[in-house]
């Protein structure tokens, strides 16, 4: 339909329609009071978000609401003065909360869901 | 991905006025102006005060580009305030509160006809034939919102006011007919009409 963007506002736009109304848009009638109210508006609503965000940065400093010890897979030990990064997600028996050693350290098969990494390229 | 969706969703409500969510939300918002807008009618009618100047506040746009239709920037900018007194001052013949807004209008055309007839509107609008024939536009070249707004005031009157609602307050002409009190269709045929006029004043090459 030839006219739907016109009647409608749907459809494809028209180029020369949406010529004119952004060169028209300037003519719009923007009433001062409204316009005080909107900042109030969005005073309000910006002071609202900051109360948010304070509470839920209080919440988070919480120590009842942080997570117990060993129940993160990923743990983050030294060797050689080089970050070196180890995962398990599966702690054996007898074993400690996901620590891997050096030593111990194992590339299992892609089916696994364990593995851990323990030595850098080149070392 | 859930991420993107919450993204689209947040976009639409935050830009109203982006073509992706444009209907729904137009249609979500006209049916809550409508629904609120009889009890403010009745408050003001009882001579609330507050309750007026809310009714005012929305329909100012409105006023504002119907006298924009008629008469220069400055001169409708002053007969707004002529509109809300008269307004204000025959609230009480308005008998069906719900058509307040077409009423309102009314008040605008009626007051912009009378600000054409008085002397001191010395401004020659020359029509759009004769403008164009001495400084053409070309489609390439810049618009200027006065050269625009002076062309569409040359027009035959019926065109004037949808054509305006529609390109500066971009209503759709179901808004239109509900704001002004014409019929759908005569707003559509207006529209149209006035369009052709327009697009041929401004030599357009690019009509589809």
């Amino acid at each position: 339909m030839i006219n739907q963007y016109l009647f409608t506002l749907k459809g494809p736009p028209d180029p020369f329609i949406r010529r004119l109304e952004k060169v028209l848009a300037e003519k719009r009638y923007i009433c001062v009071r409204s316009l005080s109210r909107a900042g109030r508006r969005v005073v309000l609503a910006a002071a609202a978000l900051l109360v948010a965000a304070a509470a839920m940065f209080l919440q988070a400093d919480d120590p009842a609401e942080a997570p117990a010890p060993g129940s993160s897979p990923v743990v983050y030990t030294e060797q050689n003065s080089a970050p070196v990064l180890t995962r398990a997600s599966r702690p054996q028996s007898g074993q400690g909360a996901g620590i891997v050693s050096p030593e111990r350290a194992t590339l299992s098969g892609p089916d696994s869901d364990s593995f851990s990494v323990t030595s850098l390229p080149g070392e | 991905m859930p991420r993107a969706l919450a993204l689209d969703e947040l976009n639409q409500f935050a830009f109203p006025k982006s073509r992706v969510g444009l209907p729904r939300l137009r249609d979500f918002r006209n049916k809550w102006v409508r629904q609120s807008l009889i009890p403010l009618v009745l408050r003001a009618q009882a001579r609330d005060r507050p309750a007026f100047s809310e009714l005012w506040e929305r329909h100012s746009r409105l006023v504002h580009a119907i006298l924009l239709s008629m008469v220069p920037d400055q001169e409708a900018e002053d007969l707004m305030q002529e509109v809300a007194l008269a307004a204000w001052r025959s609230l009480d013949n308005l008998e069906e509160p719900e058509r307040f807004t077409p009423w309102l209008t009314t008040i605008a055309r009626n007051l912009g006809r009378d600000m054409l007839k008085r002397p001191r509107c010395t401004e020659q609008i020359r029509p759009a034939h004769e403008r164009l024939a001495v400084e053409p536009a070309r489609a390439d070249q810049k618009l200027e919102a006065d050269d625009v707004m002076n062309c569409i005031r040359s027009l035959p009157e019926p065109y004037r006011e949808p054509l305006t609602l529609r390109l500066v307050l971009e209503l759709s002409a179901k808004e239109i007919a509900e704001r002004t009190g014409l019929t759908r269709g005569s707003v559509r045929v207006n529209l149209c009409r006035g369009m052709k006029l327009l697009r041929a004043a401004f030599d357009d090459g690019t009509t589809s």
